[in-house]
C-alpha cells in the first residue's frame, strides 16, 4: 500500500479514451453523429434566442473518406470570448441549469471536434456573428490539458466589428468517415428532426450535390423554457442534501420555499409536522433522519401543484401534427400532450402523436418515431421505454390491423431526459415516464379507431352504393325486357334515386 | 325430419298451364318488384327453402317432402343482391322460353346469363329457386337437363310425332329424351322393367337380346340416374303398370342408387312424388347372391374404409329400416366384400342373362 501513483485525467482525455460512449465508435457512425450535434447546438441557439432557424448542412468528401461538414445556422452567434472553450473543451456549455435544452452535458460539439481532430488533423474552422461582432477562429483541443488552442492564438486578430443586421454561426469540420454507411441515418436523422420542428427550414446537401429541403411549415416556435426549480414530488435525498449545501443557515421552513416549487409556506408547515421537524430549525442542524423525513413528506405529500412545466418547452400538438404532415402526408394523424410530471425530481412532458396511411409503409410492426428534448432517436430502438409500452398495447382491441400503415411518435421533454447513454440514443425504463408514455398511446389509439371506424363505414357506404346501382341497373333491365309497355330509363332512375336514398339513410345490411 | 300436423308442406301442381305460368311469373316477379320500387319498399323474393334441414320423410306415404319455409332474399343486402339478380336474370329468360314455347337445357340458362354467374351451379340453383318459388317441375318452365339414359325393349314410343321401336334400335337403344313428359306410350309387349345401374351390364344384357326372351323392357341411367331417366322408370310404373326391378353392384354405392331410383334424392326432394318409384323391387346383386351364385373368390374385392362408411350411412336410411335389407347389410359388413354385377360372368359370359336373372325372377328372390 501507498506505492500507486496517482495521476490526474483530464476529461478529454477521458473521452478521448471512451470515444464509443458518445458515438464516435466508427467513422459510420462518427459522421452521423457529428452532424446530429452540430445541427442540434444550431436548434438549440436559434430557438433559445428566439429566431426562426434556418439551417444548412454541407457534406463535401474531399478525400476519399475525409469529409467537410458545414453547418450553417441564423441563431444568435457565439460571443467571441466564450467560443474556444465552448469548441475546445469538454464539460464547457451554456445549457447547465434545470432548463430543457437538447444539449445537455457540454461535450457535444466538442467531441465532434475532437473526432475531426484526431482522425484528420485539422482545427474547426468556427465563423460566430453575434449583435456585435463578427468573429472568425480556427481551434484544436489540447486533449491532455483539456484545453482550446486556437488560430489565432491571440483572440482579438480573429474579431471583428459587425455592420451588418446579420447573425449566426458557421462551422466547419473535417473528419473521417463512411458516407455509405452513415447515409440512412443521417438522412432520417434530418427528415425526424423536420418533423419535430416544423417551425425551421432545414436543408441537406450530400456529397454528390444531392439537395434535401424541408420548408417551414408555421412560424409557431415552442415558448422559449424559463429555469425553474426542483418540484418536490421529485425530491430525493441526494438532491435534497445539495440544495441543503446551498442554504445552510436558513431556516428549514424558508429553505422549503425557496428551493421547491409549488411549496407555500402552508404546505411546507404541513410538510414539516408531518415529518416532525421543527420549522424554525437551521438547515445545518438538521439530523440525517430529519431530512429522510422531510424528503419523505415531499415525496408523499397529497395536493401539491403539479410541477412547473414553463422550463419546459414540449413541442404542442398543432406543431406536432404539422410536422409529421409535412414529413409523411399521413391520411390521419393525431397528437396528444400529457400533463406535466415529475421523475426524481425532473418536471417532464410527454407527446404522443399517431399517423396513419399516407407515406407510412404497410409494415408487420408499428413503426416507431422517438423524440427527446425534440432530438429524433434512431439507434438502440429495443431498448427504449416506449418501444416497451408499444409491445404491451393489444392493438386488436383498436381494431387495427397488422399490416397497417401505422406510426407512433413519442417525445418526451424534461430538464432533464433520462439517457441511458451519454451518445444520447435511448430513454430509460422509468415507471413515471411510462405510465405517461402509456397514457398517451391510449388516447391516440381511441381517436385512431374512430377514425378507422368512420374510414370503414364510409368505405363500405361507397361499395354499397357501387354494388347497388350496378345490380339496380341489370333489374331494371331485366324488367324492362320483360314486362311490355315498361321504360327502362325510367325504371332505372326510379332504382337509382331510391338506392341514393337507402344508402345515406344507412338502410341496407 | 317426423312429419307434423300443423306444418305446410310443398305440393307440386302436376302441371299449370302456359299463359297461366307467364303470368304467374310476371306477377310475382317482375310486377312485384316494380311496385315495391315505386312504395319505396326493400325489394324482396320469396323463395322455398330446400336444404337437408327441411326435408321430411312421410311414413304414411312412403315420401320425401319438402317443409314450406319461405326465404327472404332482399335487394338491400350486400350478401344477397347478387342472388336478387340472378333471380329476376333467370326469371326473364324463362319468361322468354315461355312465352315463345320452347325449351333450354340448364347449360344454356347459364351461357345465356354468364355475365352474373360464375359456374353453372349457381344458375342451376337459381332456376330451382324460381320453380320452388311458382310451385311447378322445372321442366314446367321450359328448362330441361340433360339426359343420358337409354331404353331397349319392346316398347313403341312417339316422341313429337316420330314413332320409335325400341326393340329394333340394334345394340344402342333409344336415348330417354329430357322432355320425357312429352313422349307417348304407344304399344308394349313387355311383362316388366329392368333397371341396370351400368352401362356394361345394360350392354350384355341387350346383346343376349334377354328382353325377347324375357319380355321385359331395359334401361339404364348410367350410373347415378338423371331426372329424365328416373322419370322414364316412374312412368312406365304408373301408366303402363310394369312391375319395376332394379340390377346394381353388390356395393353400399349400388345399394344407393337403387334408393334414388325408389325414394329420391335430398338434392332434389320436392321433385320425389313425381321421381320416386317406391314398389321398384331390388333384384340384385345383393351380397348373399355371392355364395348363393358361387361367385369366385377372385371376382370378389375388398370393401374399403370409405365404402364401410357409406354403408352404415345407408343402413340408416329410414326406407331400408327392414329385416330383409338389414340382413343382406350385415352380411356385406361381416364379409366386406364386395362385386359388380359383372362378376357373375366370370366363368360364363352369358350367365347373367341365362341363368341369374331367369332364375331370381322364378324364385322371386329380390327386396321390396
Ligand atoms: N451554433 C451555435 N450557436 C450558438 N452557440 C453554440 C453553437 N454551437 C455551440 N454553441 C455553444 O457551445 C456550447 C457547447 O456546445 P456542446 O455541443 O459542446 O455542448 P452542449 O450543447 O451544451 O451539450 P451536449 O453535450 O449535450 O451537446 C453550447 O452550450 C453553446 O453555448
Ligand atoms: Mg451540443
Amino acid at each position: 500500500m501507498g506505492n500507486e501513483t496517482f495521476k490526474e485525467k483530464s476529461p478529454a482525455d477521458f473521452f478521448y479514451e471512451n470515444m464509443d460512449v458518445c458515438g464516435f465508435d466508427n467513422p459510420g457512425r462518427a459522421l452521423y453523429t457529428a452532424v446530429r450535434e452540430l445541427v442540434e447546438n444550431s436548434l438549440d441557439a436559434c430557438e433559445t434566442a428566439g429566431y426562426l432557424p434556418d439551417i444548412k448542412v454541407k457534406l463535401e468528401e474531399e478525400e476519399k473518406n475525409m469529409f467537410k461538414i458545414v453547418v450553417e445556422d441564423n441563431g444568435p452567434g457565439i460571443p467571441p470570448e466564450n467560443i474556444p472553450e465552448s469548441f475546445g473543451k469538454v464539460f464547457y456549455s451554456s445549457k447547465y441549469m434545470m432548463k430543457q435544452h437538447r444539449g445537455r452535458f457540454g461535450m457535444g460539439g466538442t467531441m465532434a471536434v475532437m473526432y475531426g481532430q484526431i482522425t484528420t488533423q485539422k482545427p474547426v474552422h468556427v465563423v460566430s456573428i453575434t449583435k456585435d461582432y463578427i468573429t472568425d477562429l480556427k481551434i484544436k483541443i489540447d486533449i491532455l490539458n483539456n484545453l482550446p488552442v486556437t488560430e489565432p492564438r491571440n483572440l482579438e486578430e480573429a474579431v471583428e466589428l459587425n455592420n451588418t443586421n446579420k447573425h449566426g454561426t458557421i462551422i466547419e469540420l473535417w473528419i473521417e468517415g463512411n458516407y455509405k454507411r452513415s447515409r440512412d441515418k443521417i438522412i432520417e436523422y434530418i427528415k425526424q428532426t423536420a418533423m419535430v420542428a416544423p417551425y425551421a427550414t432545414i436543408e441537406f446537401i450530400e456529397p454528390d450535390g444531392n439537395r434535401i429541403i424541408y420548408g417551414r411549415v408555421t412560424k409557431e416556435v415552442p415558448s422559449t423554457p424559463k429555469e425553474s426549480k426542483p418540484h418536490p414530488k421529485g425530491a430525493n435525498f441526494e438532491l435534497f442534501n445539495r440544495l441543503c449545501r446551498r442554504r445552510e443557515r436558513d431556516k428549514v421552513i424558508n429553505f422549503l420555499r425557496k428551493e421547491f416549487q409549488a411549496l407555500g409556506k402552508k404546505t411546507s408547515l404541513k410538510i414539516l409536522e408531518m415529518a416532525k421537524v421543527d420549522p424554525n430549525k437551521r438547515v445545518k442542524e438538521l439530523s440525517e433522519g430529519e431530512k429522510r423525513r422531510i424528503v419523505k413528506g415531499l415525496r408523499n405529500f397529497e395536493g401539491i401543484k403539479p410541477p412547473d412545466a414553463s422550463s419546459l418547452a414540449p413541442i404542442g400538438v398543432e406543431t406536432f401534427v404539422m410536422g409529421i404532415k409535412r414529413v409523411l402526408e399521413p391520411e390521419f394523424v393525431t397528437a396528444t400532450q400529457r400533463p406535466p410530471k415529475a421523475y426524481e425530481g425532473h418536471p417532464f412532458i410527454v407527446e404522443v402523436a399517431l399517423a396513419w396511411g399516407g407515406k407510412i409503409p404497410v409494415n408487420e410492426e408499428i413503426k416507431l418515431y422517438r423524440f427527446a428534448n425534440r432530438i429524433p432517436l434512431l439507434y438502440d430502438e429495443w431498448n427504449d421505454v416506449s418501444t416497451r409500452v408499444i409491445k404491451k398495447i393489444n392493438w386488436k382491441r383498436y381494431d387495427v390491423k397488422t399490416n397497417s400503415p401505422l406510426a407512433v411518435f413519442v417525445h418526451i421533454c424534461s430538464t432533464s431526459v433520462p439517457y441511458k447513454t451519454l451518445g444520447k440514443e435511448y430513454i430509460a425504463n422509468k415507471p413515471e415516464i411510462r405510465r405517461e408514455i402509456h397514457l398517451g398511446i391510449l388516447k391516440v389509439c381511441k381517436e385512431l379507431q374512430n377514425f378507422l371506424h368512420k374510414k370503414e363505414a364510409k368505405e363500405r357506404k361507397m361499395k354499397a352504393f357501387k354494388l347497388f346501382s350496378k345490380h339496380a341497373e341489370l333489374v331494371s333491365r331485366f324488367i324492362a325486357e320483360t314486362v311490355k309497355g315498361v321504360d327502362e330509363e325510367k325504371v332505372r332512375r326510379e332504382f337509382l334515386n331510391f338506392v341514393s336514398e337507402k344508402i345515406s339513410g344507412g338502410g341496407f345490411t | 325430419m317426423k312429419k307434423k300436423e300443423n306444418e305446410e308442406y310443398i305440393i307440386l301442381a302436376e302441371k299449370i298451364e302456359r299463359e297461366k305460368l307467364i303470368d304467374k311469373m310476371l306477377n310475382e316477379i317482375f310486377l312485384r318488384i316494380l311496385s315495391q320500387i315505386r312504395k319505396r319498399q326493400n325489394p324482396f323474393l320469396e323463395i322455398p327453402a330446400r336444404k337437408k334441414e327441411v326435408v321430411v320423410y312421410d311414413e304414411e306415404k312412403d315420401l320425401i317432402l319438402l317443409k314450406k319455409i319461405l326465404m327472404k332474399r332482399d335487394f338491400f343486402n350486400m350478401k344477397n343482391v347478387r342472388k336478387f339478380t340472378q333471380t329476376v336474370a333467370v326469371s326473364s329468360t324463362i319468361t322468354e322460353l315461355l312465352r315463345r314455347n320452347i325449351h333450354a337445357q340448364l347449360r344454356d340458362i347459364f351461357y345465356n346469363r354468364a355475365y352474373i354467374f360464375e359456374t353453372q351451379n349457381e344458375s342451376d340453383a337459381i332456376i330451382e329457386d324460381i320453380a320452388a318459388m311458382m310451385g311447378v317441375y322445372r321442366e314446367n318452365l321450359g328448362v330441361i337437363a340433360s339426359a343420358k339414359g337409354v331404353c331397349v325393349g319392346e316398347i313403341k314410343i312417339r316422341d313429337k310425332g316420330d314413332l320409335i321401336d325400341c326393340s329394333r334400335l340394334g345394340t344402342g337403344g333409344w336415348s330417354i329424351t329430357p322432355l320425357v313428359d312429352e313422349v307417348e306410350f304407344v304399344d308394349y309387349g313387355a311383362e316388366y322393367v329392368l333397371v341396370i345401374e351400368k352401362d356394361a351390364a345394360f350392354f350384355r344384357l341387350v346383346e343376349d337380346k334377354i328382353w325377347k326372351k324375357q319380355k321385359c323392357i331395359l334401361v339404364t341411367g348410367k350410373g347415378q340416374a338423371d331426372v329424365a331417366t328416373r322419370r322414364f322408370v316412374k312412368r312406365l310404373r304408373e301408366e303402363l303398370k310394369l312391375p319395376v326391378y332394379i340390377l346394381v353392384d353388390s356395393d353400399p354405392y349400388g345399394f344407393y342408387i337403387a334408393s334414388v331410383y325408389k325414394r329420391g334424392s335430398i338434392q332434389l326432394s320436392f321433385d320425389t312424388p313425381r321421381l320416386a318409384t317406391q314398389d321398384a323391387k331390388l333384384l340384385g346383386l345383393l351380397p348373399s347372391d355371392l355364395d348363393k351364385y358361387k361367385v369366385p373368390k377372385y371376382a370378389r374385392l375388398k370393401m374399403t374404409e370409405a365404402d364401410i362408411k357409406r354403408l352404415s350411412e345407408i343402413s340408416n336410411y329410414p326406407w331400408f329400416k327392414n329385416k330383409r335389407y338389414q340382413e343382406e347389410f350385415q352380411l356385406m359388413l361381416e364379409r366386406k366384400e364386395k362385386a359388380e354385377v359383372q362378376a357373375l360372368c366370370s366363368k360364363n359370359i352369358t350367365y347373367l342373362s341365362d341363368v341369374y336373372i331367369p332364375k331370381k325372377m322364378e324364385e322371386r328372390d329380390w327386396l321390396s
